[in-house]
């Protein structure tokens, strides 16, 4: 069986050698193969291929030319509005600065650190008793009037804000200032008691009267020059002294809205602490 | 002003053209075909030349119709030429050009066989079977020599079903292994030595019938 299979095997290869040599010897006879047309044609087409895949460098190559030369005309075009447009916008923007912020410009010496929130915006923070004082030297050395060596916390934008928001002035007044310690307190008293002891004590009427010309100075602090604020400053002052005085020589005064719109809160917290001293002592 | 070639220079030129030929003939299908994938239209030459004869009879085995063959022929050529940018080396070359006139065979006889549903039907299914049983009468027997032996071959290939008749020519024609021949048609390794054993056998048999010889 197992020989029989062997033999068939070996039969079989030996056909298949046949067959095959019988193939082979058949197509070496015919020769068969493609036309010389044919041959030509896939050949040619080989080559339009290979040209048309060379063809889109060339092209890309030549119509790069006049795509570089529009990309580096367009830059030139830029170029051309751009420098004077940036001129005119700097000029632009400087002229608003200089008509906004003028009085930096022009008194640049009277701005000291409460005054910036000019520029930015009001400061809602409570100025130092030094700097207020340094201020009020500076006016006052001007005016060659006599030195008052005070405590002052009054800017020309807490005005503003107090006068147009008072309660808003108030709060943040409230939060911002620092504890004072009792002692502080009872020494600043002294100093303004000794401060105001020349001040002669005016009428309420005129007090009164005092309020309502400062009234019409803070009006026209809305056009906001620094010589009216100092002015405002000046004459704020000059109310808060006659208040004092008069509380202090006439004895309890009644605070009202035409007095408290005016005054800054120190102000007023130094008033009413004198009240509170007053009154006890009566 | 461009000077004329020298002739020495002409025969320099064309010894190299001859030397570069040679370094072609030498060189392996993948490493041609991606030359010419670079725009080299020698390196093509070459590989069609080496190419041409396997595929064009292989589509004349398959398609009676010389025209239609030379068509398809044609059109795989033109497959290779557009896709030679695409063509990766890790794959054999005559695998993929086989592969491409394969796939087109089964779509023209795909689109045959709805076309002539007709007279396919009209016809028997096992053709081989009937053909092979068609004895070629009144030849003289001193006629029978290798030529006509080779004649009734070709009719018995012919008449071998597809798959049989393909993996016979892949074999004999373009000389690929039986393993290439699977990848060619798709299929096992086991079946194309079978189909192969079977398209062997049953040429033997037509062969034998054809010619009233046996062949050993």
């Amino acid at each position: 069986m197992s020989s029989d299979s062997k033999t068939e095997s070996d039969d079989l290869l030996a056909h298949e050698k046949k067959i095959s040599e019988l193939y082979h010897n058949n197509q070496k006879q015919k020769g068969e193969e493609p036309s010389l047309q044919l041959d030509t044609e896939i050949l040619a087409t080989a080559q339009q291929q290979m040209s048309e895949n060379s063809s889109p460098m060339i092209k890309r190559a030549k119509v790069g030319q006049p795509d570089n030369v529009l990309k580096h005309r367009q830059p030139k075009i830029r170029n051309t509005w751009r420098g004077p447009f940036s001129l005119v916008a700097s000029v632009c923007v400087l002229s608003i600065l200089m008509i906004t912020q003028k009085d930096y410009f022009m008194h640049p010496h009277h701005l000291d650190g409460n005054h910036v929130g000019k520029l930015d915006g009001p400061i809602l923070g409570t100025p130092t008793i030094s700097s207020a004082d340094s201020y009020i030297e500076n006016d006052e050395s001007a005016q060659s009037s006599s030195p008052k060596k005070i405590s002052l916390s009054v800017t020309k934008d807490k005005v503003i804000l107090e006068k147009k928001y008072p309660e808003v002035a108030r709060q943040s007044m409230s939060i911002s200032e620092s504890p004072q310690a009792p002692k502080e307190r009872l020494l600043e008293r002294t100093m303004l008691v000794d401060n105001f002891a020349n001040i002669s004590s005016l009428s309420l009427h005129e007090l009164s009267k005092l309020a309502e010309e400062l009234k019409l100075e803070l009006a026209k602090n809305d056009q906001s020059t620094l010589e009216v604020s100092a002015k405002i400053t000046k004459m704020q002052q000059d109310l808060f002294e006659h208040l004092f005085q008069h509380q202090k020589q006439q004895g309890e005064i009644k605070l009202t809205e035409e007095f408290l719109n005016l005054l800054t809160d120190k102000q007023i917290k130094q008033l009413q602490s004198q009240t509170i001293e007053t009154v006890p002592n009566n | 002003m461009k000077q004329p070639a020298h002739p020495k220079d002409r025969q320099t030129e064309s010894e190299q053209g001859i030397s570069d030929s040679v370094d072609y003939q030498g060189q392996s299908d993948s490493n041609l075909m991606q030359q010419y994938a670079k725009g080299d239209l020698l390196a093509f030459e070459t590989l069609y030349k080496r190419h041409k004869g396997s595929l064009y009879r292989y589509f004349m085995r398959h398609i009676p119709d010389v025209s239609l063959a030379e068509d398809l022929y044609q059109e795989i050529w033109n497959k290779v030429i557009v896709n030679a940018k695409d063509y990766k080396a890790s794959a054999k070359f005559t695998t993929w050009l086989y592969t491409l006139a394969h796939n087109k065979l089964v779509d023209h006889v795909r689109h045959l066989a709805v076309v002539d549903k007709v007279e396919v039907a009209s016809q028997s299914d096992g053709s081989f079977e009937d053909s092979k049983n068609t004895q070629i009468d009144n030849v003289p027997e001193s006629l029978f020599d290798n030529a006509i032996m080779a004649e009734s071959l070709q009719h018995c290939i012919s008449q071998l079903p597809q798959v049989q008749k393909d993996s016979f020519l892949l074999k004999e024609e373009v000389g690929l292994s039986v393993s290439d021949i699977a990848v060619v048609l798709n299929s096992s390794f086991e079946a194309s030595k079978s189909r192969l054993r079977y398209a062997y056998e049953n040429l033997r048999q037509c062969l034998h019938i054809k010619t009233g010889r046996a062949l050993l």
